[in-house]
């Protein structure tokens, strides 16, 4: 799938939005009890979210199916963990499936944490009904993930110069519609350009329709959307959402006790943005954080000017205090040749 | 043998009404019928200050209906004019219409008296009616004792001070139903949503006229189904894609027709891949409006002629037609409508005659697709300077060119007037110098040229279709570069 072979280290701002996730699921877990977990995602060839999770809960077990058989033999060669983590060569289609039958035959998990990391723009509609599907079969304690390709250079009619403006508008628009058929929220796409904010919107609205819609089925509990981030994966902006299946009785106290929110319709979607630094910027921008907590007196003490603008600047000083703790510092360090067991220890501590 | 004079009893119980009629219903249908009363209260009101709706654009303009719902409560308030205490104490809370000689020269579609009651059963067990009109203001409680008592049929009519700013109706249902309470939580479900999305289609010429619905503090918008049609409407025996077009008087009711073309003709792929999983066929086919009222909504079954009389069923092919019916009648009797007023009595005599009229449209719009199928590319200057256009607008342009229209000869006994427009379509010359080829490969070998040819290593750019036609360039040239040679 597109974008899911760019290695991590070239992808900061994914990095950060997954240990955001893991952040989600440790408040989820004051509650819930993570022992009784299976952790379920694509995986790639490096297995990065599962190896993450392993080290961060006490899961039982880690699945990861994967649709080309290539990536199971090398995840199969790089599954060196000491969580067995079973590789399955797997449609998501046949995974979304086989769902019920698969947490049904798994004796040491009663729930799942499921990623359906979905990094191609196409087939965007199916990725939504799938993840629909998926939420349909939740049950109370589990946690569903999606994120989907949000760039607008995806659709027909991006970069078309030999059309005006407008015209180009209205042919992504187009395309948006075709492609997600009647999952679009009209209130969402009437009279509205297409952008990233807007596309990311649009895509928010037809995934909250699927959860509303598995929340109307079941039977005293429903699916409740905890988190919605943006984020630029390196060449594609991401979309990401997270629900969690909670009993309807218990539902004040869930969100009491762990600290989450439960997202509003009309949700702002927040966007990861961590500004490129050298290890010698950091360092002066994180002591200068430690400080001082207004942000433009860090700008104006860095000594260099972070983008074009000094608003620009002060914004990017924001960011960075806000993802810097999320941040390791390998990710930083990606032009030094490592040898490879130095290397495979960092990726065990970080 | 004496005869004893017995009587056996045809009162109905009330659990009937309460529960079994609501059966009948979907929700969303049964708020829309308390939203179709709000419509005929702006009617009388016009009807008493002498105002002809059919002669203004926007008659319906400062009317509005507001409707607030969420799992504990469903409030309908509306600046209507209220209803009549005579009405309250007669007809309005009846089971079923008495003929009482009112609405009878109106448009409005209510014929069954059920509407109102049925709405709070499908909902509640608790209802206030509150109503208020320029000389009473009184209300109504309906609770779950009386609903539970089988012999109790009336209900006292209270008088009460005036709430309302503007005279109309407030309902008030409480103690909502469990599954009701469900769909009503906007936090766990989309009935709210699709309700709006209900509302904007099926009130869409009621919206564009003026009346205003609010749900949940929202305004809801017109989506009205638009007809592509060029600036110049009817240019004589001039080839354009525009509209087939039919109006006639019958049986008391008027009626106007259009079908054509919503959008430009679909791809090969874009069917291929409707095929599959339906994505976007959801505005073709006919849409009917009886008084205003969207009845049905893009219908692609036989109701509409698809798949009868020679029109073949409805085919993803077909994805850009639509087709729309206006009938307008101030007796609500003579439209083709049945009880739920959200469904065609298709057995009406009128209907019967307009079919044939939708099936003679249709043909024409169907007999272009075939023509066209596997080229649609080159029909894409024909959508070119094309703008989507409502019934109304299409047929008043239409109208200025009259001597395109021709009058309608068989209907001539069974109409005070019919007409028709046909508009020309450019079709495809015969000897067509292109073929269509179509074939299946696995998906592991187009992965393979694509990654080959177009270095698209992500598969995601290229479409099997462009590989397709590649490999065939490929093949062609190679094949020509060496008769080339040899020739040489």
């Amino acid at each position: 799938m597109a974008g899911s072979n760019v290695p991590y280290h070239l992808r900061p701002k994914k990095y950060v939005e997954r240990l955001l996730f893991c952040e989600l699921l440790s408040k989820a877990f004051i509650v819930w009890p993570q022992d009784q977990y299976i952790y379920i995602s694509m995986g790639g060839p490096f297995l990065s979210d599962h190896k993450l999770m392993g080290q961060h809960f006490a899961f039982n077990s880690l699945l990861s199916f994967e649709m080309d058989e290539a990536v199971v033999t090398r995840q199969r060669f790089n599954n060196l963990n000491d969580t067995p983590i079973k590789c399955e060569h797997m449609t998501s289609e046949k995974f979304v499936r086989e769902f019920p039958q698969i947490i049904e035959q798994c004796d040491d998990a009663e729930n799942a944490v499921v990623w359906l990391d979905y990094a191609s723009s196409k087939g965007r509609r199916t990725q939504i009904r799938e993840f629909g599907i998926l939420a349909g079969e939740l049950t109370p304690g589990d946690v569903l993930k999606i994120t989907l390709n949000c760039s607008v250079s995806t659709l027909s009619g991006y970069g078309n110069r030999a059309v005006k403006a407008h015209e180009q508008q209205m042919l992504m628009m187009a395309d948006l519609r075709q492609q997600l058929g009647d999952m679009i929220p009209d209130k969402l796409v009437d009279g509205q350009t297409i952008s990233k904010a807007s596309m990311a919107k649009i895509l928010l609205g037809a995934v909250n329709y699927q959860i509303k819609e598995a929340s109307e089925s079941a039977h005293n509990y429903s699916i409740s959307p905890v988190s919605v981030y943006v984020y630029n994966d390196g060449s594609h902006d991401m979309l990401t959402i997270t629900c969690m299946a909670v009993q309807n009785g218990a539902k004040e106290e869930f969100f009491a006790n762990t600290g989450l929110c439960l997202l509003s319709d009309d949700q702002a979607i927040p966007e990861i943005k961590i500004p490129d630094l050298s290890i010698r910027e950091r360092r002066r921008l994180e002591t200068l954080i430690d400080e001082h907590e207004e942000n433009h007196i860090v700008h104006e003490n860095l000594g260099f000017q972070l983008g074009e603008t000094v608003g620009g600047s002060i914004s990017s000083v924001k960011d960075f205090r806000l993802y810097k703790d999320y941040l390791p510092y390998i990710l930083i360090s990606k032009t030094i040749q490592l040898p490879d067991d130095i290397l495979e220890a960092l990726e065990t501590v970080s | 043998m004496t005869e004893k004079s017995e009587k056996v009893s045809f009162a109905p119980p009330k659990s009937l009404f309460v529960k079994s009629l609501v059966r009948d219903i979907e929700l969303d249908d049964a708020i829309l019928d308390l939203l179709d009363n709000c419509v005929d209260g702006i009617l009388r009101q016009l009807r008493k200050k002498k105002i002809d709706s059919s002669s203004i654009e926007a008659p319906y303009e400062g009317f509005h209906a507001h409707l607030t719902i969420d799992e504990s409560r469903f409030i309908i308030e509306d600046n209507c004019g209220g209803i009549p205490k005579n009405t309250a104490l007669n007809y309005a809370f009846r089971m079923g219409r008495v003929k009482n000689g009112q609405d009878e020269d109106i448009e409005t579609v209510g014929m069954y008296g059920i509407g109102m009651k049925r709405a709070i059963f499908k909902m509640g067990e608790r209802a206030e009616v509150y109503s208020q009109d320029v000389d009473d203001t009184y209300s109504v409680t309906i609770t779950p004792e009386w609903l539970s008592d089988e012999d109790d049929w009336e209900i006292p009519l209270k008088e009460t001070d005036k709430l309302l700013s503007e005279n109309g109706t407030r309902i008030s249902i409480t103690s909502l139903l469990p599954n009701i309470a469900r769909k009503f939580n906007v936090e766990n479900s989309n009935f709210v949503a699709d309700l709006k999305s209900e509302i904007s289609k099926l009130f869409s010429v009621i919206l564009r006229k003026g009346f205003s619905i609010i749900v949940n503090g929202e305004a809801v918008k017109p989506k009205e189904v638009l007809l592509m049609a060029p600036d110049d409407a009817c240019a004589d025996g001039h080839e354009s894609v525009e509209p087939y077009l039919f109006r006639a008087k019958m049986f008391n009711v008027d009626v106007e027709l259009a079908i054509g073309f919503y959008r430009p003709l679909a791809s090969a792929e874009e069917i291929d891949g409707e095929q599959i999983e339906k994505k976007t066929s959801e505005n073709a086919g006919w849409s009917i409006i009886c008084n205003d009222r969207l009845v049905l909504y893009a219908d692609k079954s036989h109701i509409t002629g698809w798949g009868t009389a020679g029109v073949p069923n409805y085919h993803t092919q077909f994805i850009s037609i639509a087709g729309v019916v206006n009938f307008k009648s101030s007796d609500a009797q003579n439209l083709p409508l049945n009880s739920t007023k959200r469904g065609l009595d298709t057995s009406s005599e009128i209907y019967a005659v307009i079919l044939d009229i939708m099936r003679e449209g249709i043909r024409i719009f169907i007999d272009y697709t075939n023509k066209w199928k596997g080229r649609t590319e080159e029909t894409a200057d024909d959508f070119k300077g094309l703008t989507p256009r409502k019934l109304q607008d299409i047929v008043k342009r239409s109208s200025n060119n009259q001597t395109s229209w021709t009058k309608v000869r068989k209907l001539k006994d069974r109409s005070e007037h019919a007409e028709k427009y046909i508009p020309s379509l450019r079709l495809p010359s015969k000897e067509s110098k292109i073929v269509r080829i179509s074939f299946t490969k696995s998906k592991s070998e187009v992965d393979f040229l694509k990654a080959a040819w177009f270095e698209d290593l992500d598969h995601d750019g290229i479409s099997a279709s462009e590989v397709g036609e590649a490999a065939f360039d490929y093949c062609a040239e190679g094949l020509r570069e060496d008769e080339e040679e040899r020739d040489f």
